[in-house]
C-alpha cells in the first residue's frame, strides 16, 4: 500500500473511528467502477454461467437456457449504452484502443497502474463482448432440433438456422477460452503483480492511485440500474422461447 | 450409357443410400414437430387436448423405433449430418437409441396417465435423450 493511501486511512481512523467506517471505504482509493458497471460485471457472470449448465443439462432445462441468453442480451445492450453514456472509465472511449497500444502494453514489463481498464484489459472487454453479443444473436436463430427454437427461428429458412446453430455451438469455445483467459490475468495481476482488481469490482474502489473518481452518484445508480433492469426484463419477455 | 444420361428420371433416380437419409431426415423432421406439439402444451401455449397429446406421444415412441432401420453402413456419406462414429460405435449408438425408446414409452404412458407434472418430466427426460445422441452422433 502507497503512503497516500495508508495516510488516508490513519487519518479517518483517527479522525471519525468506526462510525465513518463507511466513509473511509470510499475514500480508501479511487471510486473506478460505479455501481452500474459492477452489477452489470456480477450479473453477466450469473447469466453466462446459468446458460451454460442448463445447456450442459438439457431436457427442460433448456427454457432456462433461453431465459438466460435473453437476460445475457439484456445486459449486453445496457452495456453497450453504458459504454457511450455510463461514467468515465466505463466509456468506450477510455478503455478500447489502437492494437499496437495493446501489443505495447502486453509486452510492457513493469508495473503501470490504470484506473480503470488496462489497453490490454479493455482489448479483453471488448472480445468478451463481442463474442457474448455474437452469441446471444446466434442463439436467436439456432434450434436444438428437438423442442427448442431460438426466438428468431420461425422466421429463417432451414439452411440460416443451420448455420447458426453451427456457429453457437462453436462459439461456446470461444467464450471459455476467453474466460479463462480474463480469470487467469486476473489471477496473474493478484499472484505475480501484488495488484488486486476482484476487491475493486466488488467494491468500487482502487487503492493507491491518483486520478478523478467515477461519478457513481445517487442518479447514476438509478439511471444506470434503471437501464439494466429495463433491458433485461424486456429481452426475457421478448425474446421467450 | 449415353440414353440413361438423356433420361432425367434416370439420372436423377435415387440410390438406397439416398432414400435411407431421407427417410431418416424425415422421421426425425416428423418426430421434431410432435415434440413441438406437447411442448406447447406444456408451456400453456396450446390448450391440453388428451388425444392429441397421446397421438404425439405414440408417434414419438413409433418413429424412435422406426428410424433405426435407416442406418446402413455407408449412409454416413452424403447430404447427413449423421457421424460416421455411428457404425464405428454402434453398439454404443444402439445403446442410446434404446434409452431413448425407454424414455418415450414412459412419456407414453405419462401422457395416457393425464398429469401435467409427469408428462413434464418424461417429456424432458426423452429430450435428454435425443440430446445425448445429437452431442455423441449428429454434426452440431
Amino acid at each position: 500500500m502507497d503512503g497516500i493511501t495508508s495516510q488516508f486511512n490513519s487519518q479517518f481512523e483517527l479522525e471519525s473511528g468506526y462510525a465513518a467506517a463507511r466513509v473511509k471505504v470510499r475514500r480508501a482509493g479511487v471510486r473506478v467502477w460505479d455501481l452500474p458497471t459492477r452489477v452489470f460485471h456480477g450479473s453477466l457472470l450469473a447469466c453466462v454461467s446459468g446458460a451454460v449448465i442448463s445447456a450442459q443439462l438439457g431436457g427442460n432445462w433448456m427454457d432456462w437456457h433461453v431465459r438466460f441468453g435473453a437476460a445475457t442480451a439484456g445486459l449486453l445492450v445496457f452495456r453497450i449504452v453504458w459504454g457511450f453514456v455510463g461514467p468515465r472509465y466505463a466509456r468506450f472511449r477510455s478503455f478500447v484502443h489502437a492494437p499496437r497500444t495493446v501489443l505495447a502494453d502486453l509486452f510492457k514489463r513493469g508495473g503501470e497502474r490504470h484506473a480503470g481498464h488496462s489497453p490490454s484489459g479493455g482489448a479483453s472487454v471488448l472480445a468478451l463482448l463481442s463474442v457474448l453479443t455474437a452469441l446471444t444473436l446466434s442463439g436467436l436463430l439456432s434450434s436444438d432440433s428437438i423442442s427448442t427454437d431460438g426466438a428468431l427461428v420461425r422466421y429463417a429458412s432451414e439452411s440460416t438456422v443451420t448455420a447458426a446453430t453451427s456457429l453457437h455451438h462453436k462459439l461456446q469455445w470461444v467464450i471459455y477460452a476467453l474466460v479463462g483467459l480474463h480469470v487467469l490475468a486476473v489471477l496473474a495481476y493478484l499472484l505475480l503483480k501484488k495488484i488486486d482488481l476482484i476487491r475493486p469490482m466488488l467494491h468500487g474502489d482502487k487503492p493507491g492511485l491518483r486520478a478523478p473518481h467515477a461519478a457513481d452518484t445517487l442518479s447514476v445508480r438509478v439511471v444506470g440500474l434503471g437501464l439494466m433492469f429495463s433491458s433485461v426484463t424486456g429481452a426475457v419477455w421478448l425474446l421467450r422461447a | 450409357m449415353v440414353a440413361s444420361l438423356c433420361i432425367p428420371g434416370l439420372a436423377a433416380a435415387e440410390s438406397a443410400t439416398e432414400k435411407a437419409i431421407r427417410a431418416r431426415q424425415s422421421s426425425y423432421y416428423l418426430m421434431g414437430q410432435q415434440m413441438a406439439r406437447i411442448s406447447a402444451t406444456l408451456k400453456g401455449d396450446a390448450a391440453f387436448d388428451k388425444a392429441a397429446l397421446e397421438t404425439s406421444a405414440e408417434a414419438v415412441d413409433l418413429i424412435g423405433r422406426l428410424v433405426l432401420d435407416y442406418y446402413p453402413a455407408g449412409s454416413d456419406q452424403g447430404s447427413t449430418k449423421a457421424k460416421p462414429e455411428i457404425w464405428k460405435e454402434t453398439p454404443r449408438f444402439k445403446q442410446m437409441a434404446q434409452a431413448l425408446q425407454a424414455e418415450s414409452a414412459k412419456l407414453k404412458a405419462a401422457v395416457h396417465g393425464g398429469d401435467l407434472d409427469a408428462i413434464k418430466a418424461a417429456f424432458g427426460a426423452t429430450s435428454k435423450s435425443c440430446k445425448a445422441c445429437h452431442d455423441a452422433f449428429r454434426v452440431q
